[in-house]
């Protein structure tokens, strides 16, 4: 049984710095009406994140947060979810921290398939920094670093994701903010790992993927006829699509990292260690010392 | 006594070593192993080195009395450490130079060690039959190791079992035959317990175990690699989650997310994955994360030497990551200090909210010595958390929950996230009280002062060196870490020869003890820095920290560890 | 109202150096706006407006989008906006008009809306501004 929230519960008073017009307002506001409809409160859940102006999305937000360093909220987020499988861990990140310094992370987490849901706020630009080129800008895209227009080819979240081993891999633009937190939503229902990388202009630096640019190029994949998002074939030509928003490829069942780590049977290390902190237990150790002997 | 077996790589110098081990500590010896290998997987030379005594040793000795080469290199390469009247076990048909071996007065017992492998059991026995010849011409009795062949190959299945044991018998029966009487040195059990034979890492492992730790993530590196392997190993009822992650980076920022989420966590590295992990060994400082890291010292610089030993990371480790923030360095010299730091390590991260480093080496991390059971003494361990808020004292916070709250102390009381009245988001920026970033001057000032309070706090805890000897000595070795038990029986050797020496053993070396080593180091007479590295940096951070100079120091960094023996020469 | 003096009262309003670039600005908040409003709004203001001006505002939504806020409103009203100056040689990087890119920002629709009420009698406008989003409706008011 859900009780609703109010989405007013996570905000906070703090200044927010991003410019106006970002995008990142939008997934905020989505994020807070998703926890909302799930019931989850702000002490059951942490965000963690990277660097960059998403990043600070945790600042702005009364929830756990741990705004962590670039490219590693993953790998932060898993050890807290291991370390206390109770707690809702969604990882919030731009770009350039999940998919270029981050990826070895992001492809792993694929693998892995821990209950934790991500969210990307793809700029397709290093905001932060001041306009740099990403590994999701396009060929040809003019930066400060790719005055000659960026010669690599662009990074496909949704197929790496795809050929990792994703069970949930969704798109979202932050222009169409209902639609998105229905798919943020769904992310965070979703048991297992899931990816959604959201779609947002970068007002100050970005002038070739804008809003409108956007909105002439997503089209919702819950409305093409017959598309099947348990199909990993259809969902590998979707993901080389230019640009189909929604849930692209979901696999329910699939099994939970966490659930299978039999160390984590009986108990949490959080839970064992408050336990041992009060009754240490010490001479269960005593019968370890035959293996040395 | 020290007995040496060499091979190839991929020949099972270790496991035979490990074997021989335990057939002489079974029988009461005290012993301590030393193994040197390669980082290679087949080839190249390897040896494990064991010394054997009655009395509790601290280190490897030289020269040694027996070897058992397999080998034909092996010879050469030791036989310049053999004793006069030593003897060289060696199968029938690898080549030897017995004439050189004759010369150094060094016995040569050839036996047909793989024609009475192939009779009894299979080619692969072998080394059985070595370690059978070896026991037999110390005068050790078989049973020993029988009772080790059962106990190891039964994994392997009885007929394995009754093989090795028939090898065992042919090759204990021909050297008692042939040699037994020409080998002088006698080795007779003795009415003991039994004792275990453990390495550094093991002995950490056992410490954080029983100081609650429950989580580990790491990345294979030697020579670190089986402390995440024997907590691997470990009965899953005890609750230890480990993770072998996919980098450095991604093993140390688990850590620091298990414990942010209110376990105790650890990681264990050597030199170059601590490199990787020195930027989030500042997000730990800077969020006031409890972190444990064990970094096993290896040869370098880069990828140097991945099997040996040096001592050339501490002031890396001292100082690693950007920017200043507080840190605990431990640097255990012996096995039983390794299992104390092992806890102890947690009570320091926890107490002080910041990374505590267990700075050991490959000498540290995989010789094995002999210790009586009662050594690890699990009573005397603590889970002190520090000032961790339970759920009952959350609830009673009346102003609201600010994870960095300004204090006399500099330590802020800590909620584990979960509980609804201490919902906290922070930040690696400079932050507020709340963990808000801010950039704003006067709070980031007292922001550094409260952090930087807590190394002050950390200060009162940290040991002095502790001296071994006599209080009085015309020559004192100041050492730290692993090199504790090659300097303190020089010291020994020194006073059996008529010297007068003791050693200063640093094992608190972050926050250095000023105050304490200032006035130890003034009383002494001559100090000698005895360093496992190039540029002396034990003798550096003294100097840098107190202000005094040591006499002399002796350098060491050829990736093998210091003997007592050769302390003693350097000092001649 | 025709097509070019619409633009030509935007350019005067907003003393804004050039055609091209009050053309500009009224095309991102018409864009904007149609990201807001439902077809028949549209279509009841079809009769007021240039033909030019119209055909953006048209091909609107087919539900519109209730989370729709200030902010993004603001984004798409913005895209013709320049927020960065010359390279910044003391820091590396871009030198930032974004600070003042938002007042910019919030300025124009303020222009552009002055130009529409005119176009619209007043229940028309009453109508027009209960469709926008909190902030932009008080903008549209007060133009």
């Amino acid at each position: 049984m859900v009780t609703k929230m109010d989405a007013k519960t996570y905000d906070t008073t703090v200044e927010v710095t991003w410019c106006a017009g970002c995008g990142d307002y939008a997934i905020l506001k989505a994020l807070k009406l998703a926890l909302a409809e799930l019931g989850i409160a702000p002490h059951q859940v942490l965000l963690v994140s990277g660097i960059g102006c998403g990043s600070k999305l945790p600042d702005y937000t009364n929830a756990n947060g741990y705004m962590t360093i670039h490219g590693r909220p993953l790998a932060v987020a898993t050890g807290a979810k291991l370390a206390n499988p109770e707690l809702h861990v969604i990882v919030v990140n731009g770009d350039g921290d999940s998919y270029g310094i981050g990826c070895n992370h992001f492809v792993h987490t694929c693998r892995r398939n821990p209950d934790i849901t991500q969210i990307v706020e793809n700029n397709q630009i290093y905001g932060l920094t001041k306009g740099q080129y990403s590994p999701t800008s396009d060929a040809g895209f003019i930066t400060t670093t790719s005055p000659d227009g960026a010669i690599e080819a662009a990074f496909n979240p949704a197929a790496i994701a795809l050929a990792a081993g994703a069970t949930f891999i969704a798109r979202a633009f932050s222009g169409d903010p209902k639609h998105m937190a229905g798919v943020i939503a769904q992310g965070v229902r979703h048991r297992g790992y899931a990816l959604v990388d959201v779609l947002q202009p970068c007002v100050t630096f970005n002038r070739v993927n804008t809003y409108a640019w956007y909105r002439e190029r997503v089209y919702d994949l819950a409305e093409e006829e017959g598309y099947d998002p348990s199909d990993r074939t259809a969902a590998w030509h979707k993901a080389q699509e230019c640009i189909p928003v929604g849930v692209i490829y979901q696999v329910e069942g699939a099994p939970v990292y966490e659930d299978q780590v039999r160390a984590l049977a009986d108990g949490s290390p959080v839970s064992r260690l408050l336990e041992l902190a009060r009754a240490p237990a010490l001479g269960q150790y005593e019968s370890l010392k035959e293996r040395f002997v | 006594m020290s007995v040496l077996i060499g091979g190839d790589a991929g020949q099972g110098v270790e496991s035979s070593g490990a074997g021989l081990c335990q057939a002489f500590a079974r029988g009461g010896l005290q012993v301590f192993a030393m193994q040197d290998y390669r980082s290679r997987i087949r080839g190249g030379h390897n040896f494990y080195q064991i010394r054997l005594s009655e009395r509790a040793t601290y280190s490897h000795s030289s020269p040694v009395h027996l070897v058992l080469a397999l080998t034909a290199e092996t010879v050469p390469l030791h036989m310049d450490n053999i004793v006069e009247g030593g003897a060289v076990i060696y199968p029938e048909r690898v080549k030897v130079d017995e004439e050189a071996l004759k010369e150094r007065g060094v016995q040569c017992f050839a036996m047909p060690l793989v024609a009475i492998a192939e009779e009894h059991g299979s080619r692969i026995m072998t080394n059985t039959a070595a370690l059978a010849a070896a026991a037999s011409v110390c005068g050790w009795p078989l049973s020993y190791l029988e009772s080790v062949i059962r106990d190891n190959f039964q994994v392997k299945g009885a007929q394995v079992v009754e093989s090795n044991l028939a090898v065992a018998k042919a090759a204990y029966d021909q050297a008692q035959e042939r040699y037994a009487a020409a080998f002088s040195y006698k080795l007779k059990p003795l009415e003991a317990p039994p004792r275990m034979l453990i390495n550094g890492n093991q002995a950490i492992s056992l410490g954080a175990l029983a100081g609650g730790c429950r989580f580990m993530s790491a990345y294979p590196m030697t020579p670190a690699t089986s402390i995440i392997e024997w907590l691997s190993a470990l009965p899953r009822e005890l609750g230890v989650v480990t993770k072998h992650a996919e980098d450095e980076i991604a093993a140390v920022c688990m850590a620091i997310g298990a414990s942010y989420a209110g376990a105790r966590a650890m990681t264990a590295t050597s030199g170059g994955g601590f490199s990787l992990m020195a930027e989030a060994l500042g997000l730990a400082g800077m969020t006031e994360v409890p972190l444990v890291v064990v970094e096993a010292q290896r040869g370098g610089p880069s990828t140097g030497l991945p099997t040996r030993t040096e001592q050339g990371d501490l002031l890396f480790v001292i100082n690693a990551s950007q920017g200043e923030f507080p840190r605990v360095v431990l640097a255990p010299g012996t096995v039983e200090e390794c299992f104390e730091a092992g806890w102890r390590a947690f009570n320091l991260a926890e107490r002080y909210q910041c990374p505590v480093i267990i700075l050991s080496d490959q000498f540290l991390a995989s010789s094995l010595r002999s210790l009586d059971k009662g050594a690890i003494d699990f009573s005397t361990v603590s889970i002190d958390r520090g000032q961790l808020l339970s759920a009952e004292d959350v609830e009673r916070l009346e102003d609201g929950y600010r994870r960095f709250a300004f204090s006399d102390s500099g330590i802020s009381p800590r909620a584990a996230p979960g509980h609804p009245k201490a919902v906290q988001a922070i930040s690696s920026d400079e932050h507020d009280e709340y963990g808000h970033i801010t950039e704003e001057i006067t709070n980031r000032q007292r922001m550094m002062d409260k952090r930087m309070r807590k190394l002050a706090a950390a200060a009162e805890e940290m040991r002095p060196p502790k001296r071994y000897g006599p209080q009085e000595a015309d020559l004192t070795l100041v050492c730290w870490g692993s090199s504790y038990g090659p300097c303190r029986e020089a010291v020994d050797l020194l006073k059996a020869s008529g010297g007068s020496a003791n050693l200063l053993h640093f094992s608190d070396l972050w926050p250095f003890p000023e105050d304490e080593a200032a006035r130890m180091l003034k009383a002494c007479r001559h100090t000698v820095a005895v360093e496992q590295n190039y540029t002396s940096q034990m003798a550096r951070l003294i100097r840098m920290c107190t202000g005094l100079s040591v006499d002399r120091t002796v350098n060491k960094y050829d990736g093998r560890p210091f003997s007592p023996e050769d302390i003693v020469a350097e000092l001649r | 109202m025709e097509y070019r003096e619409f633009i030509a009262q935007v350019q005067k309003r907003g003393k804004l150096a050039s055609f091209e670039e009050a053309e500009a600005t009224t095309l991102s908040v018409m864009r904007a706006l149609s990201e807001v409003i439902c077809r028949e709004r549209a279509l009841s203001m079809r009769s007021c407006l240039p033909d030019e001006i119209y055909c953006i505002l048209e091909p609107c939504r087919p539900e519109v989008d209730p989370l729709i806020d200030m902010q993004t409103f603001i984004g798409w009203a913005s895209a013709d906006l320049d927020a960065v100056g010359m390279p910044d040689r003391t820091l590396g990087g871009l030198d930032l008009f974004a600070a003042d890119a938002a007042d910019e920002a919030v300025r124009r629709c303020g222009l552009v809306f002055c130009v529409l009420k005119s176009c619209l009698g007043s229940s028309q406008q009453e109508a027009l501004a209960c469709d926008l989003p909190e902030e932009v409706c008080d903008w549209f008011r007060a133009a």
